[in-house]
């Protein structure tokens, strides 16, 4: 073998693979510039792909409203409005009664109706490799579907939910034949639906679609493509290049840099809340109201909004969002004030401080910031902390089955879609197998809240547990997220509640497809 | 022949690292200060020789408070390593064939798996933990060791003076402690040092991914992520930890060679 | 033939007892770790729910029963479904391999084309005079320099300088033609350090062999020397390093694919292991080292044809 073969093979090797394997970079850009695709930098794509019973809130929602529907949907003003579901109402408390449009067809030309509907309640609750996460989010309440007749489901409750068809604007029907005839492993690379889009390729850091111009609601451009981009940085530079359309998930310092570049910057409000739990116990440091509220006022919330968060968010001034329902306006946030926060210590019997041991889920570096941050103002009154990072996982593990066992724990509560203030506080409710801190008055209130259809009293009631939970806090509230997003030579742009509307955005240039 | 600038740089490392293991109360302060508004400053801002990271604290007191947590993870998996491979490295040299073949299967499959992807493996059944790194670490890289071990120790084996005392029937564990261990012990002092070096990249490289000790603790391989994550803002902020890795890694790879130079000890193999 | 046949039932039987040693040992850590059924689902605290999810993944057998039922399905190739997208883990593993060989392969091709006239430079001007002097010291301190820097920083330059300044390249691994050159050249950060100052040693060791002074008597120029006679014997010599240069191939690419969000197998691996999606975990493992494994084989088999002397066995 001549000497020089080993290298030469080696290089032939690549230069083969190189030019051989398809450069899916390559016919994308082609395609791209000549039929109108969108591209758009996601941080994340759908782990489950596209099987609606193995995930759902982000990042899938993020995406799947671009091929599939909901049944409902929430307005800008956070008001329900009819979606695939036309109408809706109570037969009997436990018991509700949706109607479907019936001009609406999956973009296979399968029909929608009342059975693709039921094949997905009963998916998400029955299907194997169906994930709990699913049904606690999107049918905690759901026992069962019954078909009445071609367009007409009954959902049977365990108990009365005035939340359901809120709940259900991000629940997606499936197309009873395709799906059983190729199951849910291939429908979640492969999937088919109602909306303006059609999924061509889900690879593993792309997914590429095309407009579905026979769809109910047709969308204005021609296809989109999502190309996952983790780094931020990345994304930044995706977008300042003109490599990608749309890029999601900036940082605000990036939104702030790139707004003078000709890029538009658009950010929205999260309903999302960052706050530290209590788990109280006895003999606990925490066991007393004093240090509760004494460790809220040793937080600068002022400062970590303003330089961390370079101003994209909110001081937290209670347990839930602005947009929720039942938020009250008039609320201060908690003073920051170190030597009350000491003074309150002293008070309580701790006037050298003490120690305690935190679990912590952190995901990205503005996470670990903020929280060495808040650890150390605590630390700054004397209370010092053990930390305990752990994955997203064994987190949520131990959130759902109440097995804390150290004494606070970090929680960044979603309150989308529902806007549901008592989201964040269910999980510190006495009916709780095991709360980290119960409250008697506040868990009645969110009980009886919860039975309550009459929007007034519903409002009263979450003041009077916002007000009770101010005197006594369970948690230390931190601060509200916001979304930084950036996009340059589109139209149409519109967000609602986080869910981008796909079928109206397309590119400027372009005229709308008819 | 002495190095002068070897001696003065293996000195303020010493006194670097003895200051971080003592953890004395003007350096945690020094290190942990902060100031939001001033944060992410440059180097040669008032005050920060090195610049402020994210939270303003200062970098170079991080840097001087992170080194126990990086040398001790390197040297904790230096430690296990030289250990289990030392020891199997002897038992290969005089064992019975059958243990020779043994382990050097043993030794062709460790090499086989990728160690840092079985590190992260580790670290995700096992759970974080400065631990848990050292012993996924130092697992992964006992078969230099053992081999070097080996060579070397057979070659001692084959001395006159050996056979000589086996025939007086010296027991074998005598002669490894008495005759081979202190022969051998350069060659292996080299190999620690190389070893060591090749280590604590790997430690920072874990803590980097994310794997390593927890929040805020200063370790060096954490500051460059985070230096990653504000890149865009302040590109310096690699400099630091890049910087202190390095030092350290040259630092040991010349010890090593210096080592190697004086005991004449043979190149290739210590690859 | 018969010499192939006995080393191809040699390979068979390597790949055979890695296979088996790398599964079961992911098979207890994953044990570990304590009850996957929690994990999947230890959010109902409705006991009946537990109990359904332990028998549907055959937990409540005992370990041995467990062990059995996972080695029957590995053998039909069946490692278990995504604890996440409940897709099939192998499926999952060997869908994104192949990115992540094609990095590899441009990896190693840029390192020797960076190692290997580095390495005959330093080896052929270590005692020379004038300008080569100078030019011999500075590119070894860059060397020596460049061992000490580890990739995933020389990564974080070549972002910042070629793709946020320069703009020359994108930074991430999706996104563009050219995509691969940083990724590539980081890869080869990681690898090149050592593997030049390996050929540097040959090569200096080489041109004072007999037959290069005799070349020289006769009158080749210097370069020439070089090319034909003593850097083929270095880098022939340099062979004894493909073993861990393939292992530090394998790290390297698992930080680089994390850092430049390439969509290859080290990526998959390290967001399997942040979700605790161990199914995936242990396809990859298995993969990557079965992988490294053959590569190590095939570089020895190749090394050996050239010269038997050369295989370290």
């Amino acid at each position: 073998m001549h000497r020089y073969g080993l290298p030469l093979l080696l290089a032939a090797q690549f230069f083969m693979t190189a030019c051989s394997a398809p450069t899916p970079d390559e016919k994308t850009l082609a395609g791209a510039a000549e039929s109108n695709v969108i591209r758009i930098a996601s941080r994340r794509l759908p782990p489950g792909f596209a099987n609606p019973a193995v995930h759902s809130g982000q990042p899938s929602v993020d995406i799947w409203p671009a091929f599939y529907d909901g049944l409902t949907f929430i307005d800008a003003s956070g008001e329900v409005v009819p979606w695939l579901a036309s109408e809706w109402r109570l037969v009997s408390p436990t018991r509700w009664r949706f109607s479907f449009r019936q001009d609406v067809e999956f973009s296979n030309g399968e029909r929608f109706d009342a059975t693709a509907v039921k094949l997905a309640v009963d998916e998400i609750l029955f299907g194997y490799g169906a994930r709990e996460l699913v049904r606690n989010s999107l049918l905690p309440t759901v026992a069962s579907a019954e078909l009445i007749d071609d367009f007409t489901l009954d959902i049977n409750t365990y108990e009365p939910d005035p939340l359901l068809p809120k709940r259900l604007s991000q629940f997606y029907p499936l197309p009873p034949r395709y799906f059983a005839e190729v199951g849910p492993q291939k429908f979640a690379r492969q999937p088919v639906g109602t909306g303006p889009f059609i999924v061509e390729r889900w690879d593993a850091g792309r997914v590429l679609m095309r407009a579905n111009p026979k769809s109910w609601r047709p969308p204005a451009a021609a296809g989109l493509e999502f190309i996952e981009i983790p780094e931020p940085i990345a994304r930044r530079q995706a977008i300042e290049s003109g490599q990608v359309h749309l890029a999601q998930y900036l940082t605000a310092e990036d939104g702030r840099d790139l707004g003078s570049r000709g890029i538009t910057i658009k950010s929205a409000a999260e309903p999302r809340l960052r706050m530290i739990v209590y788990v109280v116990r006895d003999g606990s440091p925490l066991a007393s109201p004093l240090v509760r509220r004494a460790l809220n006022h040793a937080i600068d919330r002022e400062a970590i909004v303003r330089h961390l968060l370079a101003g994209a968010g909110a001081v937290a001034t209670q347990i839930g969002v602005r947009a929720s329902e039942g938020f009250d306006h008039e609320l201060e946030p908690f003073r920051y004030d170190p030597s009350e926060a000491k003074e309150l210590l002293r008070r309580a019997g701790y006037p050298q401080g003490f120690e305690l041991e935190m679990d912590l889920l952190v995901v990205t570096h503005t996470d670990r910031a903020v929280f060495e941050a808040i650890l150390a103002d605590l630390r700054d009154i004397g209370v010092r902390i053990k930390v305990n990072t752990m994955e997203y996982e064994r987190w949520r593990t131990k959130l759902l089955s109440g097995d804390w066992r150290h004494d606070l724990f970090s929680f960044t509560v979603a309150l989308d879609p529902l806007l549901d203030i008592t989201r964040a506080w269910q999980y510190l409710s006495c009916d709780q197998p095991r709360p980290p801190f119960c409250q008697p008055e506040v868990s009645r209130l969110i009980e009886a809240r919860g039975r309550e259809f009459d929007p007034d009293t519903r409002i009263a009631m979450l003041r009077e547990a916002t007000r009770l939970m101010r005197l006594d806090p369970p948690a230390i509230p931190v601060h509200e997220l916001a979304q930084t997003s950036g996009y340059r030579g589109l139209e149409g742009y519109e967000v609602h509640n986080l869910i981008l509307r796909w079928d109206r955005l397309r590119l400027q240039s372009a005229a709308p497809t008819p | 022949m002495k190095s002068w600038p070897l001696i003065t740089a293996v000195l303020v490392t010493v006194i670097v690292l003895i200051i971080s293991l003592l953890e004395p109360a003007w350096l945690e302060s020094w290190a942990t200060e902060r100031n939001l508004a001033n944060r992410l400053q440059p180097p040669l801002s008032a005050g920060h020789l090195l610049g402020t990271d994210g939270l303003g604290r200062d970098v170079l007191a991080r840097l001087l408070l992170g080194a126990r947590h990086t040398f001790g993870i390197a040297a904790a998996a230096t430690l296990i390593a030289a250990s289990l491979g030392i020891a199997a490295g002897v038992l290969a040299a005089i064992g019975p064939a059958l243990l020779r073949s043994a382990v050097g299967r043993i030794i062709d499959l460790t090499i086989a798996f990728p160690s840092l992807v079985l590190a992260v493996a580790m670290v995700a059944a096992l759970g974080r933990g400065q631990l848990t790194l050292a012993l996924a670490l130092g697992l992964f890289n006992w078969p230099v060791f053992a081999r070097v071990t080996a060579a070397e120790t057979r070659g001692v084996l084959a001395q006159q003076y050996v056979t000589a005392a086996r025939a007086f029937g010296v027991s074998p564990w005598r002669i490894v402690t008495a005759h081979v261990l202190p022969v051998i012990a350069p060659t292996l002092a080299v190999v620690v040092a190389f070893q060591f070096a090749t280590l604590l990249i790997s430690t920072a490289g874990l803590s980097f991914l994310g794997l390593g000790p927890g929040l805020g603790v200063p370790e060096w391989g954490a500051m460059l992520a985070e230096a990653r994550a504000e890149m865009n803002q302040a590109p310096w902020l690699m400099l630091g930890p890049a910087i202190a890795i390095a030092w350290t890694v040259l630092l040991m790879n010349a010890l090593g060679e210096r080592v190697a130079r004086r005991s004449r000890v043979a190149g290739n193999e210590l690859l | 033939m018969n010499r192939t046949l006995r080393s191809l039932g040699n390979l068979c039987a390597n790949i055979v007892l890695l296979v088996f040693t790398t599964l079961t040992l992911l098979f207890f850590f994953v044990r570990l770790t304590g009850d996957p059924a929690t994990i999947l689902s230890g959010e109902s605290p409705d006991p009946a729910v537990l109990a359904a999810i332990r028998e549907n993944l055959g937990l409540d057998r005992s370990i041995w029963v467990q062990y059995g039922i996972f080695w029957r399905n590995a053998l039909q190739l069946d490692l278990g479904v995504s604890w996440v997208s409940g897709q099939d883990a192998l499926a999952l593993a060997l869908e994104r391999l192949d990115p992540t060989v094609t990095l590899g392969i441009a990896g190693l091709t840029l390192n020797i084309i960076i190692a290997v006239p580095l390495g005959a430079f330093l080896g052929a001007t270590q005692n020379a005079t004038g300008p080569l002097r100078v030019a011999h010291r500075v590119v070894n301190g860059i060397v020596v320099l460049a061992q000490g820097i580890p990739g995933y920083v020389v990564a974080l330059v070549l972002i910042q300088w070629l793709a946020v300044d320069l703009r020359w390249f994108p930074s991430t691994g999706n996104v563009g033609t050219g995509s691969w050159v940083l990724p590539a050249l980081t890869i080869a950060a990681f690898l090149a350090p050592k593997l030049t100052k390996v050929i540097a040693v040959n090569v200096a060791d080489a041109l004072q062999e007999d037959y290069v002074m005799i070349a020289r008597a006769q009158g080749a120029s210097e370069p020439a020397v070089v090319l034909r006679h003593a850097l083929p014997n270095a880098i022939l010599g340099a062979t004894a390093l493909v073993g861990t240069q393939l292992a530090g191939l394998v790290n390297g690419i698992i930080i680089t694919e994390t850092i430049f969000g390439w969509p290859g197998v080290g990526r998959l691996l390290l967001d399997s292991v942040l979700l605790l999606d161990f199914p995936v975990v242990q396809a990859v493992v298995l993969v990557t080292t079965v992988l490294v494994y053959l590569a190590n084989w095939s570089a020895d088999r190749a090394i050996e044809r050239i010269d038997p002397r050369l295989v370290q066995r």
